[in-house]
């Protein structure tokens, strides 16, 4: 079965850049709620029950956010109760309730993206960018690894030879710095092989094509195409003043017009685009599964 | 027409005093299997360099190197980088990428391959090598044997009519030795790709290989099919000890007709030329036994708790002074029994001694100081200086003292940069580095990898000098003709627990499978020869068969 996450890394960054900014950038509880609400069923339905910890995390310290909000914030008229001689508003504490949403519903997003994310994918949305960097880059962590094992080994046979006499921390720092100059002489000698390696399969000698495992399909294209659209009908409406709230000194909602709800509509359907793609496969799925 | 063709080549590095290559000329045709060998420091690299363009060496030089007539230096640059392949030595450090896949395609993306070009070359090329599986794995976690299936691959992905090698199978164990010349064979006979092989693990390498070059000094000292070099072959060439034992033995005895090259070669061709009269040596009079200096006791270990165990129950002692070699296939626990000993690791069950004392007895790292000490497989890892005698002095400043009665003399080594070190230099540079903690256990692992038949001698005279000083040894190692020559006793590990253990000569004359070159071919006719030196001294004994015709 076919999952959000199989499509084309570049459809899904665009996507999911797409719903989280608009959330960042837009003061409508409404286009919030759906936010945090498609969010958390993505990932619910993508996790199971996993990762308590997270869902503590990110719905806790936002509600936390909204609790405190009114305590700092003087703002707002309608005043609910006088704590310590301040003053909590209702005001306040709605604007400390949407921007807890709001912070929740982009850590939602984020840990989606990361999640569907690997870093083959990462590597394949450098390419865009150049793929030179995303060569350097592959080499990089390469070599990473290979350091970070060779010290590895060199620690452990310098233990086993006995080159720390003593328990003493001194000693231990005075063997640490040894080692790491050992370990660029030992990087210098690798890169030269390395580098060897590389001229004999003819790197640079001309314009080099860059390799990737991802291909464009037809649902990508959809995806993109989708979700630009959505977006854009969001943004000009935002972009309008459509909808924006007024928290201070009163709430004041803009007016529910046209604007309005193609903003919102668009949103929910751009919010939705994961969960509606992942019901669809597990339809087909379920249907191809009963020829079997 | 010729593939690679070098004519009259002499080339020499600047600053130094005579050419590296002298006069060096021959050819291969297409779809020729070539094997150069000659002891380290010939100039193999040198001359391999040469013949692909972007690695010529910057080399003062005269006389040319041709690739299908045309001179290399003249190819056009992605002709010269598709065309001749080349893999080296190390399997890690030749990979570039941190993917598979991505390896593979690197060569092509060089080229400007097309997308859909390289998605076909990959498939192919993985089902060809047998590497579906790990496409999508990052290069580090592959065994050294599939790190250099990897680098023959994204070179053949090219489609290389010429395939230069510089022992490649140097840093593998036998078995993946084995396998990553069976495929070279493989792609020799499927796709004739000519291939020039240097090598100095020359066993299985000869019988597949359609000319032997014999590099000496810098010149081709001999050049044809591997049966007529090695008839004529001097006794005493250097490259002598290197050649299969089947070579060695029909030399040692002088047998007449053809050289055999393989075990059955032997068997078919030289036995039948003597007779058995004698059929054993005399035992050699028993080592006195002596008190022991490590032993497990029902030892048990492994990585991570919901693994499964390394270490089973393993049982056995090593005696002072003795060196005993481990011996044993890929992951049976060798490399692990050594860094429990060395306290490097700690079992779960189980005890282990040293010199009597249990090895938790040994407190604030005492265990290391004039005890035990364990030179690991990698010997490079060894080293933190600049000089050998910088590294030395670290240790101890009076090391000339500490080491006068070293085994070796280290005086010419003491300048060089420890990276500058032949591979049996460096084994015996470390070595001389651990004598200064005045260990009377010493555990090395596998010392014998990538060394030359010769550094290979040097290191065994080494180590035979320091258990007359009363050191005791155990050694870890593959290389089951190292164990047969110079063991005391031989132990074999399997799944974690000691099968047997016993003198060479009972120990491998008893194993079947897992044994020596002349004790399979001995076997039947003679009983307990198992190093060409027993075979040798039983067929002299015995004479030559009386033909009654």
């Amino acid at each position: 079965m076919r999952s959000f996450a199989d499509m084309n890394p570049a459809a899904v960054t665009v996507h999911l850049l797409l719903t989280a900014c608009i959330t960042i950038f837009c003061m409508e509880p409404l286009l919030l709620g759906i936010s945090l609400l498609c969010a958390v069923t993505f990932y619910l339905v993508k996790n199971g029950g996993a990762n308590r910890g997270f869902h503590l995390f990110a719905l806790g310290v936002p509600a936390l956010f909204a609790l405190l909000n009114p305590l700092w914030n003087q703002h707002g008229t309608t005043v609910l109760f006088v704590l310590n001689d301040r003053a909590v508003t209702a005001e306040a504490l709605c604007y400390g309730a949407v921007t807890g949403i709001r912070l929740a519903a982009v850590l939602y997003w984020f840990r989606i993206f990361s999640e569907l994310t690997d870093s083959e994918k990462l590597f394949y949305l450098f390419r865009f960018l150049s793929p030179r960097i995303a060569m350097v880059l592959s080499m990089a962590i390469r070599n990473l690894t290979l350091y970070r094992e060779q010290m590895k080994k060199i620690r452990q046979s310098q233990k086993a030879l006995g080159l720390y006499r003593e328990a003493h921390l001194i000693d231990d720092i005075r063997g640490g710095v040894r080692i790491f100059s050992v370990l660029l002489t030992w990087a210098l000698e690798n890169g030269i092989i390395t580098a060897n390696s590389m001229t004999a399969r003819g790197y640079g000698t001309g314009r080099r094509s860059s390799y990737t495992t991802f291909r464009w399909h037809m649902r990508d294209a959809v995806l993109l195409g989708v979700s630009l659209v959505l977006a854009a009908v969001c943004i000009r409406s935002a972009a309008a003043g459509a909808m924006h709230w007024e928290f201070y000194p009163v709430c004041d909602a803009p007016p529910h017009g046209l604007l309005w709800f193609a903003g919102v509509g668009a949103y929910l359907l751009l919010s939705l685009l994961p969960l509606i793609y992942e019901g669809k496969e597990a339809l087909t799925w379920h249907r191809l599964r009963s020829r079997i | 027409m010729a593939s690679l063709a070098f004519s009259h080549l002499t080339a020499a590095y600047p600053e130094a005093q005579k050419p590296v290559l002298r006069d060096v000329s021959f050819s291969l045709e297409t779809g020729e299997f070539a094997v150069l060998c000659g002891a380290t420091g010939c100039g193999k690299t040198t001359l391999l360099c040469f013949a692909k363009r972007e690695l010529t060496p910057r080399c003062t030089h005269s006389g040319t190197v041709s690739f299908c007539g045309k001179p290399v230096e003249s190819l056009d640059a992605r002709t010269a980088a598709s065309q001749i392949g080349f893999v080296m030595q190390h399997p890690e450090q030749q990979i570039v990428t941190d993917r598979v896949w991505h390896e593979l395609a690197f060569g092509l993306e060089n080229l400007g391959t097309e997308q859909a070009v390289i998605r076909r070359r990959i498939a192919e090329i993985a089902s060809y090598f047998g590497m579906e599986d790990w496409l999508t794995k990052d290069p580090s976690a592959l065994s050294g044997g599939q790190k250099q299936i990897l680098n023959l691959a994204s070179v053949m992905i090219m489609q290389p009519a010429l395939l230069l090698l510089d022992e490649p199978t140097a840093q593998l164990d036998p078995l993946a030795a084995a396998e990553f010349l069976t495929t070279l064979q493989r792609l020799n006979r499927d796709f004739s790709v000519t291939i020039l092989l240097a090598e100095h693990r020359l066993g299985a390498v000869i019988p597949m290989a359609d000319r032997l070059l014999i590099m000496d000094d810098g010149a081709l000292s001999a050049d044809g099919t591997p049966r007529e070099v090695l008839r004529k072959l001097p006794e005493h060439a250097p490259v002598m000890a290197g050649m299969p034992a089947p070579v060695r033995l029909f030399r040692a005895v002088g047998g007449t007709g053809e050289c055999p090259l393989s075990v059955s070669d032997a068997r078919r061709t030289l036995l039948p030329q003597f007779s058995d009269r004698v059929r054993e040596l005399p035992e050699p009079a028993p080592r006195p036994e002596t008190a022991p200096a490590l032993e497990y006791a029902g030892v048990y270990f492994r990585y991570a708790r919901r693994g499964s165990d390394v270490l089973s129950d393993l049982t056995f002692s090593v005696q002072t002074g003795e060196l005993y070699c481990l011996i044993g296939g890929n992951g049976a626990g060798k490399s692990t029994a050594l860094a429990l000993a060395a306290g490097v690791l700690r079992a779960y069950a189980g005890k282990i001694r040293v010199f009597g004392k249990k090895i938790e007895d040994y407190k604030h790292r005492t265990l290391h100081q004039e005890c035990v000490t364990l030179l690991p497989q990698d010997v490079q890892t060894v080293f933190l200086k600049n000089t050998v005698a910088e590294e030395l002095s670290e240790l101890d400043r009076d090391y000339a003292q500490t080491l006068r009665d070293f085994p070796f003399d280290l005086t010419p080594l003491l300048p060089m940069h420890p990276y500058d070190l032949s591979g049996g230099q460096q084994q015996i540079a470390a070595l001389a580095k651990v004598m200064l903690t005045k260990p009377r256990l010493l555990l090395l692992d596998e010392p014998t990898k990538g060394l030359d038949a010769n550094s290979r001698q040097m290191l065994a005279d080494v180590l035979h000098g320091l258990t007359a000083q009363g050191v005791t040894l155990l050694v870890v190692t593959h290389d089951i003709e190292f164990a047969a020559e110079h063991a005391d006793r031989c132990g074999f590990l399997s799944q974690g627990a000691l099968i047997s253990s016993d003198t060479p000569r009972r120990f491998f004359s008893e194993n079947v499978f897992y044994t020596t070159a002349v004790s399979r071919m001995t076997r039947g006719k003679y009983d307990g020869a198992v190093t060409v030196a027993d075979a040798a001294a039983l067929m002299q004994q015995n004479g030559r068969e009386e033909r009654l015709t």
